[in-house]
């Protein structure tokens, strides 16, 4: 099931190249975001995007009907992570029992509290909110859906996808779910909502586990095998629906249960599978389970949350004023909008780039600042834009609408600007290369001299990119950048004052 | 299988596993899982060996490649150098004019590959008079596929925008795969597919880039446009060669008549087949701008005095176009056409 829906997401992933693909929509995985449909409305402050990510409300609201399923069964990230629990050797896996982890989450769930990095996500969740509601976008570490996307870009390069490798690694080294458990901010969006709705309606949740407490022998085995840490299915008196915010329902606890019948996934009250009882029961040495109180409420309490929200507002007053000025302009692709609305609009899920079919939008590096970090912006030296023949296929694939669609006659991206003293043309040489490759008719000969005309040049690059000289000696500057030679030692030195 | 909720057990329903069966369960797992770790691992290595092979890319991969040499026979008895036939059915005059030189078997023979190098790069119908006319493009491949030619493949390296597109506009694709040929179109971001070579006879072009296609052919053919070219002068069947090479910055560094030449002699077309239909005269090479219907296709087997013809439709003679001169001094072809004998058909 899991490796399903990631081979969905990974032909997604190959579906969005050119031409892009309508039915299913080759972004609809990113559109099931629910904290990017709230970075969308919170950062771009545009309430049209709420039609746009309409899979993410549904998503949001079978979660408030059930558990955090999406996480268990769906987000291809989690399946990457669990693919790596699975060449893990057991002992390191999950939770070692009696280890000193165990202990300390079964004591405090005694008190009725969680350890304090399953808080984490809680936070963090909180802190990218309230960047968002600066305008300030993170969504690329966020959302596993938009770190999958942008890894996918770059392992099909093929290039090292760092962010992925990083979490990769510390799954390896630490344990294989701890990015869901810990510092997932979509998880924990995901998990507020299903405890939310866990109080109100269990007979209606699409999938939950159950437990019978008269079939249960109090192994422990349900709180070792589970990917997530969820004490819940051993520590929980009475029989009934699992309550947690963290339970996924992804059913390991069923399959490792050696008590017959003493947990079952549901849906809509109806049992799925029932625990076989196959395996061996073994006690293992964990403390007595005890009668939790508050726990399976919010594990953040108000103030913490409240408290990372001004974290979050301190930290962005610190973005902003500390970094550089974001209105200067960078060349995006047709269609974008001005910078510091573009910055707040764009997830960084590199859709674009993939569908690209020339190849000239790429994810920036940190030359440009941090602020900058994996937005996409053309780069016409690799490729020219083909806006008029791929029918903005960038803007039809965005799924933030950080690239709004433009007619290609409405279509201005920058202007293209000769460099006098290195142009072949001014220095005698039978060139002209640009003009023969500009579309628009928007560049004379001069004798041999290219002459542009502003009216006409769209700044699409095609003479950038075929100029023979190296660097090119004709450059698109974005809209209202002055040319300076070479390229951008203009704003640098404006930079540096 | 179905699902059925309530029942003690979905997966052994109805009998007890014995011990024996449970050490089969747990035997079928450990070889799951195993087989899991070996294909993870090797999807893996495969993904590092393509990392590993992708950073060898970035080193040059050099191949050298020797220039061709023309296979082009003299002309049968009774038959001419050059032929220049004029009306306005132009694929008609396309193979008048190749009869004229004693038709395509002269040039193809049997199970030849054909490389058609045409005039592709735009996206504006025959009208504009930038790009070859189907017609003749179509015309030639049909008649290298009955003199026996095994496969005719028409390439250009195209400009305003993505081959598909261009072969679509300016419907040489749907000609070509009308007559049986094939259709190679090179875009922007194919540089990577030309071949490093080195021009032994060249003057101030030593090397260039080459996509593969051109080198490796039995027969080249040039069916060029003859338009007029801002920085060349004019675009005739000498200057189309531009087009299969893929770096710019060395031809248009040095005198660009000369490297044209110099081009020439590595890739040394057997035939010329230059469409003057609708000719381009000024704005060139891909307009817009004013036309003229000159209804004329002039074929030679010696590409410089084509070249040298196709000028005079122009009220130009071989010396306002420096390169037809070059590829004369270059041992390519005769510049004074007067010397051959042409056949008006």
């Amino acid at each position: 099931m899991q490796a399903a829906f990631l081979a969905f997401f990974i032909v997604l992933v190959f579906k969005a190249a050119y031409p892009p693909l309508s039915t299913p929509s080759s972004n609809i995985f990113l559109r099931f975001d629910p904290l990017a449909g709230f970075f969308s409305i919170l950062a771009a402050r545009n309430a049209s995007v709420f039609v746009r990510y309409w899979p993410a409300w549904i998503l949001l609201g079978l979660t408030l009907l059930g558990s955090r399923f999406f996480c268990g069964w769906i987000c291809p990230l989690g399946t990457c992570f669990d693919a790596v629990g699975a060449i893990k050797p057991d002992a390191v896996k999950y939770y070692r029992p009696g280890g000193r982890e165990m202990k300390e989450r079964l004591a405090r769930s005694r008190e009725g509290t969680l350890p304090r990095r399953f808080r984490v996500k809680y936070v963090l969740l909180a802190v990218v909110l309230a960047l968002a509601l600066f305008g300030i976008n993170l969504l690329y570490f966020a959302s596993p859906l938009v770190v999958m996307n942008l890894s996918m870009y770059y392992i099909l390069l093929p290039q090292i996808p760092v962010l992925f490798l990083i979490l990769i690694i510390i799954a390896l080294v630490y344990r294989p779910r701890f990015w869901c458990e810990e510092i997932c901010p979509l998880g924990a969006l995901l998990a507020l909502f299903s405890m939310a709705g866990k109080r109100l309606w269990a007979k209606l949740s699409p999938l939950s586990i159950y437990k019978d407490s008269e079939a249960c022998v109090s192994c422990g085995a349900c709180y070792r095998d589970c990917p997530f840490g969820v004490d819940e299915p051993y520590i929980k008196q009475e029989s009934g629906a699992l309550r947690s915010g963290d339970c996924t329902s992804c059913g390991a606890c069923v399959s490792a249960c050696p008590a017959e019948g003493a947990l079952a996934l549901t849906s809509f009250g109806a049992k799925l599978c029932t625990s076989r009882g196959r395996r061996a029961t073994e006690r293992l040495s964990l403390p007595a389970p005890a009668a939790p109180e508050a726990h399976m409420g919010l594990t953040v309490t108000r103030r913490e949350f409240v408290g990372s929200l001004g974290l979050g507002a301190v930290l962005a007053t610190g973005y902003v004023i500390g970094l550089r000025d974001l209105s200067e302009p960078v060349l995006r692709m047709p269609g974008a909008q001005d910078e510091s609305r573009f910055l707040a609009e764009c997830n960084r899920c590199a859709e674009c780039t993939r569908t690209c079919p020339v190849g000239c939008i790429k994810p920036m590096g940190l030359e440009d600042g941090f602020q900058r970090l994996w937005t996409p912006r053309l780069y016409p030296r690799t490729a020219g834009c083909l806006f008029d023949e791929c029918n903005h296929a960038c803007a039809r694939v965005c799924p933030a609408g950080a690239i709004r669609y433009q007619k290609p006659e409405d279509v201005k991206i920058g202007l293209a600007h000769v460099n006098s003293r290195t142009c072949l043309g001014y220095r005698g040489r039978l060139c002209l290369v640009c003009m023969e490759r500009c579309r628009f008719d928007a560049i004379k000969a001069d004798g041999l001299r290219p002459i542009i005309n502003t009216e006409k040049c769209t700044g699409c690059g095609a003479c950038e990119q075929t100029c023979p000289t190296d660097p090119a000696s004709i450059v698109v500057f974005p809209l209202g950048e002055t040319p300076s030679w070479p390229p951008g030692a203009g704003r640098r030195r404006q930079s540096r004052k | 299988m179905k699902w059925e909720p309530e029942s003690e057990s979905f997966f052994m329903k109805g009998n007890d596993p014995t011990p024996e069966a449970l050490l089969r369960e747990v035997e079928r797992r450990d070889f799951v899982k195993k087989a899991g770790r070996i294909t993870g691992g090797l999807v893996l290595s495969v993904y590092l060996g393509s990392l590993a092979s992708c950073a060898r890319k970035v080193a040059p991969v050099v191949k050298r490649v020797t220039p061709r040499t023309s296979g082009a026979v003299p002309p049968p008895a009774g038959q001419a150098d050059l032929a220049v036939a004029t009306g306005p059915n132009t694929g008609e005059i396309t193979r008048k004019a190749m009869d004229a030189l004693g038709g395509t078997s002269r040039f193809v023979k049997q199970g030849n590959v054909v490389v058609v190098k045409a005039n592709a790069s735009f996206l504006d119908p025959p009208s504009a008079g930038n790009s070859t006319n189907p017609e003749v493009i179509g015309q030639v491949v049909r008649m290298c596929r009955e003199a026996g030619a095994s496969r005719v493949i028409v390439m250009d390296h195209c400009l305003r925008g993505l081959p598909d597109a261009c072969f679509a506009a300016n419907g040489i694709g749907d000609a070509v795969k009308r007559n049986g040929g094939e259709v190679v179109g090179y875009g922007a971001g194919d540089n990577g597919h030309g071949v490093d070579a080195e021009i032994p006879a060249g003057v101030v072009l030593k090397n260039t880039n080459i996509y593969p296609e051109v080198i490796n052919a039995d027969v080249v053919i040039t069916v060029p446009k003859a338009k007029h070219h801002s920085s060349a002068g004019l675009s005739l069947g000498m200057k189309n060669f531009i087009g299969v090479t893929t770096r710019m910055s060395n031809i248009h560094n040095v005198d660009l008549h000369q490297a044209i030449a110099d081009l020439n002699t590595l890739v040394r077309a057997d035939l010329s087949v230059i469409d003057a239909s609708i000719i381009l005269l000024d704005n060139g090479p891909g307009g817009p701008g004013p036309t003229r219907t000159a209804n004329t296709v002039i074929a030679s087997p010696d590409i410089v005095a084509a070249d040298s013809y196709a000028c005079t439709l122009f009220g130009l003679t071989a010396e306002d176009v420096p390169y037809v001169v070059y590829g004369n001094r270059a041992g390519l072809g005769e510049v004074d056409f007067n010397k051959l004998k042409i056949a008006r058909v």
